[in-house]
């Protein structure tokens, strides 16, 4: 099955040398949404055109066809029939083009894993891991924004494990935007040089590169007389100051979702490739071909979700009261 | 009493997040209280609660929060991440 890690080998190997026209042809295999949203993201960023890309297997284009890799793409849909197993084993293949379309995505893709969640012999939708990896896919989608500042794709599947009943799930992202580095660089961080030490940073709870900026520039990029879609209509938006209260979450709550889940967490960004095992062993590798931008993929079993308990927080009565409080 | 809601079921964006914090907080200036209907809500990140709530809690104070903003229809797993992110922004200017 090629996954993540093989399309950041694949593609810069085999399409890098090819011009925008010539035919970007996608051998015969069986694609995972890792590799998916990295051939989408990749596609996107080098400007191929819809009918420069070939297939060498029918079975290859019917599903990515499915999937809608054309649509979100090139806004074509080629697919003529209707998708009965959407939601059912693939959510469609998600772009994120804006920072107004986060909370759409984030609902697509989600909407998609809580029917996922439905299928098997037990519902584990209001399983605590489940909720968690809902969270975790929200944190994601809004990373693209926040900090990548390009546009990204994202998409989920559900497959058998094996023989032994149980199934997996995967969500994948990836975008060509800044990479970890490239982000923490522009924040003016000058004691992070590699690519790999950028990941280990930015996987650590409480580190963001939007708390390290000295001076916030995040709010200049909503225009001036933006009115939004909130639910307390126009607001007049400061050109900075306004938001973006980074708190260092996102990564670190997708590393500990994996960690605490048994999930296999493949995280890239330039040169540099992060495998976390199920064991929660971490593992950095060398791309020869950097990948600008960030890619990820998370992979969990479905017995995860059904197993996994509420963790008693110390401070639940705290947390409960301030709930109460906030009901009235 | 005017009821607020939000348009999607998964709340994610921090954009959003500070566009509805400042539209809320100018509701506040002429409002005694403001109720936000999150019965649709399925999802909300830690990064939404904190931009939204947290923050708020930031500008104006805990106690003025659970005065004048009411939330209705909450499931726990939406509730909980919001109380969570106010309680860490209490703490924080303590």
């Amino acid at each position: 099955m090629a996954n993540l890690i093989e399309a950041l080998r694949f593609l810069p190997r085999h399409y890098g040398r090819l011009a925008r026209a010539e035919a970007h042809l996608l051998p015969d295999d069986y694609y995972s949404p890792g590799f998916i949203t990295v051939l989408a993201s990749y596609l996107n960023h080098k400007g191929v055109r819809q009918d420069s890309v070939a297939y060498a297997s029918e079975e290859n284009r019917g599903y990515l066809a499915a999937v809608g890799l054309s649509k979100a793409l090139w806004g074509v849909d080629d697919y003529k029939f209707e998708r009965r197993n959407a939601g059912i084993n693939y959510s469609p293949l998600t772009p994120l083009a804006s920072q107004d379309a986060v909370d759409l995505a984030t609902e697509q893709i989600n909407d998609c894993l809580r029917a996922y969640a439905k299928q098997g012999n037990v519902d584990y939708s209001n399983s605590p891991a489940f909720r968690d990896l809902m969270r975790v896919v929200g944190e994601l989608h809004d990373n693209v924004w926040s900090h990548g500042l390009s546009t990204g794709y994202s998409m989920a599947q559900r497959q058998a494990f094996g023989k032994s009943g149980d199934h997996v799930i995967e969500f994948s992202l990836a975008d060509c935007g800044l990479g970890f580095l490239g982000e923490l660089k522009s924040s003016g961080m000058r004691n992070i040089e590699s690519h790999e030490d950028a990941i280990k940073w930015c996987i650590q709870e409480g580190n963001s590169s939007k708390k390290a900026q000295a001076v916030d520039d995040w709010a200049q990029s909503v225009p001036n007389d933006f009115v939004g879609e909130n639910p307390f209509g126009a607001v007049p938006i400061r050109a900075a100051g306004n938001g973006n209260h980074h708190q260092g979450l996102g990564l670190a709550k997708l590393v500990e979702l994996a960690r605490k889940y048994q999930g296999v967490l493949h995280l890239a960004s330039g040169n540099c490739a992060l495998r976390m095992s199920h064991h929660g062993v971490m593992t950095y590798q060398a791309l020869q071909a950097p990948w600008k931008g960030v890619a990820v993929s998370l992979t969990i079993k479905e017995s995860s979700f059904m197993s996994a308990k509420a963790a008693e927080a110390d401070d639940a009565d705290n947390v409960d009261d301030i709930m109460r409080l906030l009901r009235g | 009493m005017e009821v607020y809601s939000f348009q999607h079921t998964d709340l994610a964006s921090r954009t959003l997040a500070s566009r509805s914090r400042i539209g809320l907080a100018n509701k506040l200036a002429s409002s005694e209280q403001v109720v936000i209907d999150l019965g649709k809500v399925q999802s909300i990140s830690e990064s939404f609660a904190d931009e939204f709530f947290g923050v708020l809690v930031m500008e104006k104070g805990f106690d003025f929060v659970v005065q004048h903003v009411r939330l209705i229809n909450a499931a726990d797993h939406v509730l909980r991440p919001i109380a969570i992110s106010m309680k860490r922004r209490r703490l924080s200017a303590a």
